[in-house]
């Protein structure tokens, strides 16, 4: 169980560990931005889309079919191009005028609550699924039981790690990003443009909320809190494995996912969201920096 | 502009020296400016060296003509090209290579990630000029993947001053390549620049090692206060007694010689 959970924290923490590590802000919005690519899933496959032709049939033993790929891939759409009109609108020009690490805090917790709000008048308080009815565990060895869902959520996490990896250190545009990381006049000083690479990275870190979202709709309810309630985790998750990282990221994701679910077996489930912090607290008196963070 | 000098409607001509630049006011925050109306020119076959005292806005005058500055006016051209309104990495684009005092390189990106990213400009042939590059550095050659952030004082400024050779600039602009170098270091450095310049980059270098980087120069102009102070041959600024007195550090209580004076009304 911790380690769906994980999986999915692993991939948000991803998108904030990219935003943070190549644009210096914390983006404090990034729950909520979730929670707006869970809902244009939950638009797509409920019964509007029904009627719009898109509930289409289970692949396999999966809970979903192409109805929600259709959803997952308007959900990028839609989210990717949220997050860089909020650049374009807004962060482009606090960080133009020289706003720092708070203010950018302060102005992304805003849009989160506006988002969280935007999304609770349209929909109300209650919660939704994506595809209602109990889907079996199957059992891979004796005592062991998972939801297909479940290996699928692990193994698309396990893929998206793969992609960025791949991204970042083979690709002309991933190097420029972690150049931009790095020493952004001299990334300018280099020929880069880094407002595009913002834009790149912005567009990245959207594209992991709405991937984050979709995938913890799979997994869970959907409410209009849904992806703030993980802001906090994903930001520990993000720390933990050393700001920047995105591999420490994935383990970080895990590490807090599974220690969140483990940790019910000796204490009250009230008491779970303080885990995270625990674990990184602990991490980071032995390791100041994170599991994966830079020497420099 | 009333100056007769500055007429843009003339086509460029073989006499067109690689840098002009007329008016150049620069700084950082609007209303302060740190260089006041510099006027500059460097040809091809130039290595012309900045000196001056901390403060006099030597660097600035390179952060300006290179466009990284928030506030810049004045007017810029590049061989004879009016680049006047070009940021820095358009600037870099046009020809200008520029590498700034620190920081000069990306310390958690390899050797080679380095270059990639000097070259980023560059589409098909990147590996060619890589290639061409590391001839020029052959220490760089031994071990691509190394971390910049690992590499010693010098090979980090060789690193430096490669990545800004990689799109092939016709100017290259050092701020300070030198600084905290050995002497052993510094001649490299200085061979390494001369070398670059006889293949047909002109030089653009401000220093605190002001008479060793004079040597290296034809042209030496001096900064004062965010003003050019003076401007002539570096034979004739070496030769001179005031600015050895002043900004060399020769003379009686300048024993260190890396204490320049203070200008009057420095901050």
């Amino acid at each position: 169980m911790g380690w769906i959970v994980g999986s999915i924290i692993a991939v948000g923490a991803v998108g904030v560990t990219l935003v943070y590590g190549i644009l210096g802000v914390g983006d404090f919005s990034f729950g909520d931005t979730m929670t707006v690519g869970m809902f244009v899933v939950l638009f797509v496959v409920s019964a509007e889309g029904a009627n719009l032709g898109f509930a289409g049939g289970d692949f396999g033993p999966l809970s979903f079919g192409w109805g929600l790929v259709v959803g997952a891939l308007l959900a990028i759409t839609l989210v990717v191009g949220l997050v860089l009109l909020l650049e374009v609108l807004v962060y482009r020009r606090l960080r133009r005028r020289g706003g720092g690490f708070f203010v950018f805090a302060i102005a992304s917790l805003g849009i989160g609550i506006m988002l969280r709000a935007l999304i609770q008048l349209i929909w109300g308080p209650g919660n939704f699924r994506f595809a209602p009815g109990i889907h079996k565990a199957i059992e891979i060895t004796e005592g062991v039981r998972i939801k297909p869902d479940q290996i699928f959520l692990i193994g698309l996490t396990l893929l998206i790690g793969l992609g960025v990896y791949l991204l970042l250190y083979r690709t002309r545009f991933g190097k420029a990003m972690r150049a931009t990381a790095d020493n952004p006049d001299l990334a300018e000083a280099s020929g880069i443009h880094t407002d595009r690479v913002r834009l790149g990275t912005w567009a990245l870190g959207g594209l992991m909320a709405a991937l984050a979202g979709v995938m913890l709709g799979i997994q869970t309810e959907v409410r209009f809190d849904s992806g703030f309630v993980l802001l906090l985790p994903l930001f520990a998750a993000a720390i933990l494995g050393g700001i920047g990282s995105p591999g420490g990221a994935i383990l970080g994701g895990l590490v807090v996912g599974i220690g969140q679910e483990v940790s019910t077996r000796w204490i009250d489930t009230g008491f779970k969201p303080a885990i995270p912090f625990i674990i990184v607290t602990a991490v980071l008196l032995l390791r100041p920096r994170g599991l994966f963070g830079r020497d420099t | 502009m009333t100056d007769p000098s500055s007429n843009n409607a003339q086509p460029a001509q073989a006499s067109e020296p690689l840098v002009r630049i007329r008016g150049l006011t620069a700084g950082y925050v609007s209303g302060i400016d740190i260089i006041h109306d510099i006027d500059l020119e460097l040809t091809a076959d130039e290595i012309v060296t900045i000196i001056g005292p901390n403060g006099a806005g030597k660097s600035t005058l390179m952060k300006g003509l290179m466009g990284a500055l928030p506030y810049v006016t004045g007017e810029r051209y590049l061989a004879g090209q009016n680049v006047s309104d070009l940021d820095a990495p358009r600037m870099v684009a046009a020809g200008v290579g520029y590498v700034p005092q620190r920081e000069n390189v990306f310390a958690s990106l390899s050797i080679r990630e380095n270059l990639e990213m000097g070259g980023y400009r560059r589409r098909g042939d990147l590996e060619q000029r890589i290639e061409e590059v590391l001839d020029m550095f052959p220490a760089l050659r031994e071990r691509p993947r190394e971390r910049a952030s690992r590499l010693s004082g010098g090979q980090r400024q060789m690193l430096a001053i490669a990545r800004a050779l990689m799109l092939d600039p016709q100017l290259l602009c050092l701020d300070e390549p030198t600084a905290s170098l050995s002497p052993a270091a510094r001649v490299e450095i200085f061979e390494r620049v001369s070398g670059i310049h006889a293949a047909g980059v002109g030089v653009l270098l401000v220093e605190q090692n002001a008479t060793e980087a004079l040597g290296w120069s034809d042209r030496g102009v001096v900064m004062v206060n965010g003003e050019k102070a003076l401007e002539t041959s570096a034979e004739e600024m070496l030769a001179s007694g005031d600015v050895g007195r002043l900004f060399l550090g020769r003379g009686e209580n300048t024993d260190d010689p890396d204490q320049t004076p203070a200008a009057p009304g420095e901050a």
